[in-house]
């Protein structure tokens, strides 16, 4: 996201811009918007399944990110957050129980379990954060760790709530009488579930996205990223730790919540086998595959790990040989994205994102150069309201050229 | 290009309340005694500082420099003395605190922030002056919005005072040393600081890096009326541009004064030299 | 009181073991500063390894034992050299993740490997042989562990006391740059630091694989009750994860024997928690465990 800012006409950037234009960038979007509506409409049931999967695993990369990748706090505890919100919507959203022994619900609205599910997450993530983050680096790791293996307890035992081993109904979304599950024809269109989850999940990705985007470039985004990269001088220069980590903590488990409650809504059911460590991790590699601190990198980061073994094993890609000798390609997809973040990490710790801005800053070079020269900028600089109104008079004599890249 | 005069930042809600007068003296440091598990970091050291005075602290090495800015950063809390600034008692401050108070201090090791743009250093550097946090950043609307303009062209302005304005999109680890300095320097005035503490900021430069940043620091003092307090080595620099200077020896004060006295100071060329110039 | 002392007993062995996945661990630290997410999984292939080389190649116990801790160890060596390595001055969670990378490869290929054979585990005694003494039964499978451990923590006690190269890792530990500056190969350091726990963390991998007559790809899970144990004796004292690592394992198997009485009110599972709820004990009154550094923030 580049800065607004109005440089005067004087200066004129020697470099060649780093961004691409925005007639190329209003071009993607088009792109971008024509593509989805191919995929949703031409797509079919499997290719969107694999899809509303990758997306909703792209909120809690999302959420992930905010707490580990800007403001640095290391976390395998996604699954936690994310189970707790997943319960929260089962016995919110959930029937009343049919059996002794079945798990309660409370049968109220999606548009109270969904965003339930993320403020309880929230809440859970304020109480806990004070303990948990007074411990920096392996020993957050571990304290997070423990809270998967803790939360996996409670989830057993809890049975009213989460139906213990046995697991639970989760509902899907219904707003009156028109559900997901078998929903009403919308101004003639009969949709299928998966459409209607792709059309929930672009709204819910899309704010999510665009909030982490928009505080990314604001103030306590900025901050995050100095807590990350140097707690001591951050807090020289204004940033209250505690208060940072935590907003962090609160708004990472409010996204994993809200992702939770999505994550189990579409299969329809949840136990809690399923939030264990390997769920953690699997996140944790979508973030670094991806891109660490970066909005985009959680969604590529997402498809990568969750959407392409998906779609490797759906639509049978996998080579005769394998199948035959009986390795699943859930087992290849796994030794793959572990290899892979191996991969990435000694050769491109900035992820997927860092490949693709390599790849963008190539092409805009080779483009600079067949243009011929630089490209100055000429924006107009409207006037600079400033109270900081100061003139140094002995300026430096000579400004280094800095390094091209 | 005339001077003007400083107009101070009018916007209510973002400096607690200081006195309109300014007071003679800004800082004052009384008997600060820091120890570390059997060393003594700092002993006894007591001076003050004058609204808008550039004072030196030299020394050699070990002798408690970075010390003492650590405890005017509140980095760290010495085991006895107090410290009273702006009327307000320092000691009762957390290190975040400091910056709103108005006391910014630059880095002597850069290789904090590699991948950080430099414009958006000197936002950060601007974190207690604005106000918006996660929900509003997140909405980024409105009045969010308007602080972000303001301050980002707030900030323009101050690169393009010193030279930066080409390089504000570039991450600071692409920067050459001498251009990182200054932008932790540009960094530490975005603050608005009433404070500026600078940590060896010609380490490392040439010669003529080095008289730039010293005309830079003069016009600092005369311009924004910003009282400096400076640790350095270059001592030529220094004898030129403070007006007062404090020689630390072992944490210890071994000598106060101007320039002039503390060339001619007997204790003080006996701890850099090992012998008095009159022996 | 039988049980009281069965279980002691029982908690004793499985303590040992916990110790010598611990110390796989503390070794590691002392030597890269690194926390090896990966050595459940070391354990695991170890134990696999040597379970091949029982089963299918019909080696005895010692020379499938020596194989798999070499293997083990040559595994390590390697990952530290062309991967760590490249990793220096990264952050930690990076560091942290790229040995969790490895502990998903390598448990994917075990998975694979075994595929749908359930072989044996590599137990030397077999699964029942025991001694009984006044009532209580003394598994050899858990004499033996407990024997390996002793021996073990001997042989490294006279290892980083009496040795040249001892005595450099120690170096190294405390100050690597200094380590550098009176001639200490590093690398070799950070080699041998790797492939002793490699090899300790088969030897461990076997004895906590004799609980079982089956082999179980979830037997690196075990490691992770690992890190209470180095928490709980200091993340970078040897001592500490011995001591840490009987003193966890004497607990988890109290706990699991009582856990009957204990279900009522706690429910399933909860002795599988006990370790992490002390972990976190020890993290918020005595972060450093007992027996580990202090360590002095400088600016």
């Amino acid at each position: 996201m580049s800065a607004d800012v109005p440089v005067s006409s004087a200066t004129a950037q020697a470099a060649p811009r780093r961004l691409p234009g925005t007639s190329r960038s209003r071009g993607g979007v088009v792109a971008g918007v024509l593509l989805l509506g191919v995929a949703f409409f031409l797509g079919g049931d499997q290719w969107l399944s694999i899809l509303d999967t990758a997306m909703i695993a792209a909120i809690a990369t999302l959420g992930l990110n905010v707490l580990s990748g800007y403001a640095g706090q290391i976390s395998l505890g996604i699954a936690f957050f994310m189970g707790i919100g997943a319960y929260v919507a089962g016995w919110l959203g959930g029937s009343a129980p049919l059996f002794p022994g079945d798990p309660n619900g409370m049968n109220l609205s999606f548009l109270i379990w969904l965003p339930a599910a993320g403020i309880v997450a929230a809440v859970l993530g304020a109480l806990i954060g004070p303990t948990a983050l007074r411990l920096k680096g392996f020993y957050l790791g571990i304290v997070t760790l423990a809270l998967v293996f803790i939360g996996q307890y409670l989830f057993v035992n809890v049975h009213t709530i989460t139906g213990g081993s046995q697991g639970r109904a989760i509902p899907q979304p219904a707003l009156g009488s028109f559900t997901f599950g078998s929903p009403n024809p919308i101004l003639g269109l009969q949709f299928t579930t998966n459409q209607l989850y792709f059309l929930l999940l672009l709204v819910v990705l899309g704010l999510a996205a665009i909030f982490v985007a928009n505080i990314a470039r604001s103030r306590a985004g900025r901050a995050w990223q100095a807590v990350r990269d140097n707690e001591v001088a951050a807090s020289i220069m204004g940033v209250n730790l505690f208060s940072a980590k935590m907003r962090a903590f609160v708004l990472s488990s409010f996204l994993a919540g809200i992702a939770g409650a999505l994550w189990a809504s579409y299969p329809g059911y949840t136990d809690p086998t399923q939030w264990s460590l390997v769920l953690s991790i699997e996140f944790v590699a979508a973030m670094l595959i991806g891109g660490v601190a970066s909005v985009w990198g959680s969604i590529l980061g997402a498809v990568f790990v969750f959407a392409i073994p998906t779609a490797l094993e759906t639509f049978s890609l996998l080579p005769q040989k394998a199948s035959a000798t009986g390795i699943s390609s859930g087992d290849l997809s796994t030794i793959f994205y572990g290899a892979l973040i191996i991969v990435f990490l000694l050769f491109e710790p900035a992820g997927l994102i860092g490949l693709i801005r390599r790849f963008q800053r190539i092409l805009l070079r080779l483009e600079a150069r067949r243009e011929g020269g630089e490209s100055a900028q000429t924006l107009d600089s409207p006037a600079l309201e400033s109270n900081f109104d100061v003139e140094i008079t002995r300026l430096p004599r000579h400004l280094e050229t800095p390094p091209s890249e | 290009m005339s001077a003007t005069p400083i107009e101070r930042p009018e916007t209510p809600g973002e400096r607690p309340e200081t006195p309109t007068e300014k007071p003679p003296t800004l800082l004052t440091v009384d008997g600060i005694t820091l120890r570390f598990e059997g060393v003594t970091a700092l002993s006894q050291v007591s001076f003050e500082v004058r609204t808008g005075e550039l004072m030196a602290v030299i020394g050699p090495n070990g002798s408690g420099k970075t010390s003492l800015f650590n405890v005017l950063s509140r980095v760290y809390h010495p085991n006895e003395g107090r410290v009273t600034f702006d009327g307000r008692d320092l000691l009762a401050l957390k290190t975040h605190e400091i910056a709103r108070v108005g006391i910014a201090r630059t880095f002597q090791n850069l290789g904090q922030f590699p991948h950080t743009r430099v414009l958006d250093y000197l936002l950060l550097g601007r974190h207690s002056l604005m106000r918006s946090g996660v929900v509003l950043g997140g909405v980024y609307l409105g009045a969010t919005r308007a602080e972000e303009q303001r301050n980002r062209a707030r900030c323009m302005r101050l690169l393009e005072l010193l030279g930066l304005a080409d390089v504000a999109k570039f991450p600071l680890g692409l920067l050459p040393y001498g251009l990182q300095k200054r932008a932790d320097l540009a960094r530490a005035l975005a603050a608005e600081p009433r404070l500026l503490l600078l940590d060896e900021p010609v380490a490392g430069m040439g010669l003529e890096e080095t008289q730039d940043l010293a005309a830079v620091m003069l016009d600092i003092k005369e311009q924004l009326g910003i009282t400096q307090i400076l640790v350095e080595h270059d001592m030529a620099m220094v004898m030129g541009i403070a007006d007062r200077m404090l020689v630390l020896d072992f944490g210890r004060i071994i000598a106060q004064g101007t320039p002039a006295e503390i060339q001619a100071n007997d204790e003080v060329i006996k701890a850099y030299l090992g012998v008095a110039a009159s022996e | 009181m039988t049980t009281f002392i069965q279980l002691l007993f029982g908690g004793l062995a499985q303590g040992c073991d916990f110790a010598l996945i611990a110390l796989g661990f503390t070794i590691i630290f002392k030597a890269s500063e690194v926390i090896n997410f990966a050595q459940g999984e070391f354990l695991l292939l170890g134990a696999f390894v040597v379970s091949i080389a029982m089963f299918s190649w019909h080696l005895n116990f010692v020379f499938a034992l020596v194989f798999g801790a070499a293997l083990t160890a040559a595994l390590g060596i390697v990952f530290q050299r062309y991967a760590l390595r490249r990793m220096i001055g990264q952050p930690p969670f990076a560091i942290i993740m790229v040995t969790i990378g490895l502990n998903v490869v390598l448990l994917t290929i075990v998975t694979i490997a075994l595929g749908a054979k359930f072989p044996r585990s590599p137990a030397p005694f077999g699964f029942s042989a025991h001694f009984t003494v006044g009532g209580i039964s003394l598994p050899y499978n858990q004499l033996a562990t407990i024997a390996a451990t002793l021996i073990i923590c001997a042989a490294l006690y006279g290892f980083f006391r009496y040795t040249r190269y001892g005595l450099a890792m120690r170096a190294t530990a405390i100050d690597q740059e200094a380590a550098l500056a009176v001639g200490i190969q590093i690398s070799r350091v950070h080699a041998l630091a790797w492939a002793i726990s490699g090899a300790v963390a088969t030897i461990g991998g076997i004895f906590l694989a004799s609980n079982n007559p089956t082999f179980d790809v979830s037997l690196g899970n075990a490691a992770l009750v690992a890190f209470p144990a180095i928490i709980l004796g200091g993340l970078d004292s040897i001592l500490g994860a011995v001591v840490g690592g009987v003193a966890i394992g004497i607990i988890y198997e109290m706990a699991q024997g009582y856990s009957v009485h204990l279900t009522k009110t706690l429910g399933i599972g909860f002795y599988v928690i006990v370790p992490y709820l002390v972990m976190i004990l020890v993290l918020l009154i005595r972060p450093y465990g007992l027996f580990g550094t202090r360590k002095v923030e400088r600016v």
